[in-house]
């Protein structure tokens, strides 16, 4: 299994703290490591890192222009999630990865005008278990709400999803087999957990579009 | 009430866990406690009696928590869901699962010689 996780440390966290994070990944058997981070860090722990970046802004311009500088640095690109208008336009910006931290936008911003945008470009839905493992109450509940109402567009409009734990420090990680178990809360699968682990992997392999340069 | 004679007992399933930060000074009840909190707030006070975890041993940075068998992934999850104990940021690792004390104690044991 190609375990993936994505982890977003704090921008005030050093060198020493995401080296921890990518020795925990490792030793929790995770092949693939998403860091969305500014600082620098070791690579050589025998697994895959892909540097990743996370645009968050409420402006779409805004976001557009921050996607189009990110294009030019290779790496991961994420982009919050907002509004039902912000996230149907963003998803049809060409560069975008991966839609994250659905659980945070405010509600109705997923219906199946963006399932079908984001399974027409390949874009992957990102369900973060933070709200899960950390959590109270409501929050946890409509987490949990939001993710089985995404499931049912995932089975039909097959778009990709991952799964993550959104760790800011090492102690916030899980293992694939507690993703498992987590991720049965809200009806996914064990098949269909391997295949969002591969997810972002699938993505990266993918070629990049033919561009017209006129 | 009576114990039940040993054919109608409950199967059970030990999970061995590592502490993490292993420099973690928390007592076996607090742990408990810790889970306990946490699990009827993921899973409420019926699902919660339906896995019936149970603390049996913390050694070190070890520890293994009992449940009813089948219900191991639930018993994950809340371990998942245990973030800090008494104002301090821990994690319970899963290391492996077994339906005998002997042969997770046996890991147990040979993990901790290991890293002695």
């Amino acid at each position: 299994m190609n375990a993936t996780d994505i982890c977003i440390p704090d921008m005030t966290i050093d060198t020493e703290a995401i080296t921890k994070i990518i020795k925990t990944a490792q030793r929790l058997k995770f092949r693939t490591l998403v860091l969305v981070t500014e600082n620098p860090f070791e690579t050589s722990f025998g697994l895959t890192i892909i540097k990743g970046i996370l645009v968050k802004s409420e402006s779409i311009a805004k976001a557009e222009s921050m996607i189009e500088r990110s294009k030019r640095q290779d790496k991961l690109i994420l982009v919050h999630a907002g509004e039902n208008s912000f996230n149907r336009s963003i998803s049809s910006f060409p560069g975008i990865d991966i839609l994250y931290g659905i659980h945070r936008a405010p509600k109705n911003s997923f219906d199946e005008v963006i399932a079908r945008l984001i399974a027409k470009k390949g874009i992957i839905l990102d369900l973060s278990l933070f709200p899960i493992i950390h959590g109270e109450e409501h929050a946890r509940q409509n987490a949990l709400k939001r993710y089985r109402e995404i499931l049912k567009f995932q089975r039909i409009f097959r778009f990709p999803i991952s799964i993550s734990t959104s760790a800011e420090i090492s102690i916030d990680m899980r293992s694939p087999r507690e993703f498992s178990a987590l991720a049965s809360l809200f009806g996914l699968a064990e098949n269909e957990l391997e295949e969002t682990f591969s997810a972002i992997k699938r993505r990266m392999e993918r070629p990049e579009p033919v561009r017209l340069i006129i | 009430m009576k114990p039940l004679p040993p054919t109608l007992r409950e199967n059970y399933r030990y999970i061995l866990y590592e502490i993490d930060p292993p420099d973690t000074s928390l007592e076996k009840k607090y742990i408990y406690q810790t889970i306990a909190e946490r699990g009827r707030s993921l899973i409420g006070d019926n699902g919660f009696s339906l896995v019936n975890p149970s603390l049996i041993i913390k050694q070190d940075k070890y520890c293994i928590i009992r449940c009813r068998r089948g219900e191991e992934k639930m018993l994950l999850a809340i371990t998942a869901t245990v973030t800090s104990g008494f104002g301090q940021g821990i994690a319970l690792r899963p290391l492996a699962t077994s339906g005998t004390m002997k042969s997770l104690k046996d890991r147990f044991m040979k993990r901790n010689g290991r890293n002695q």
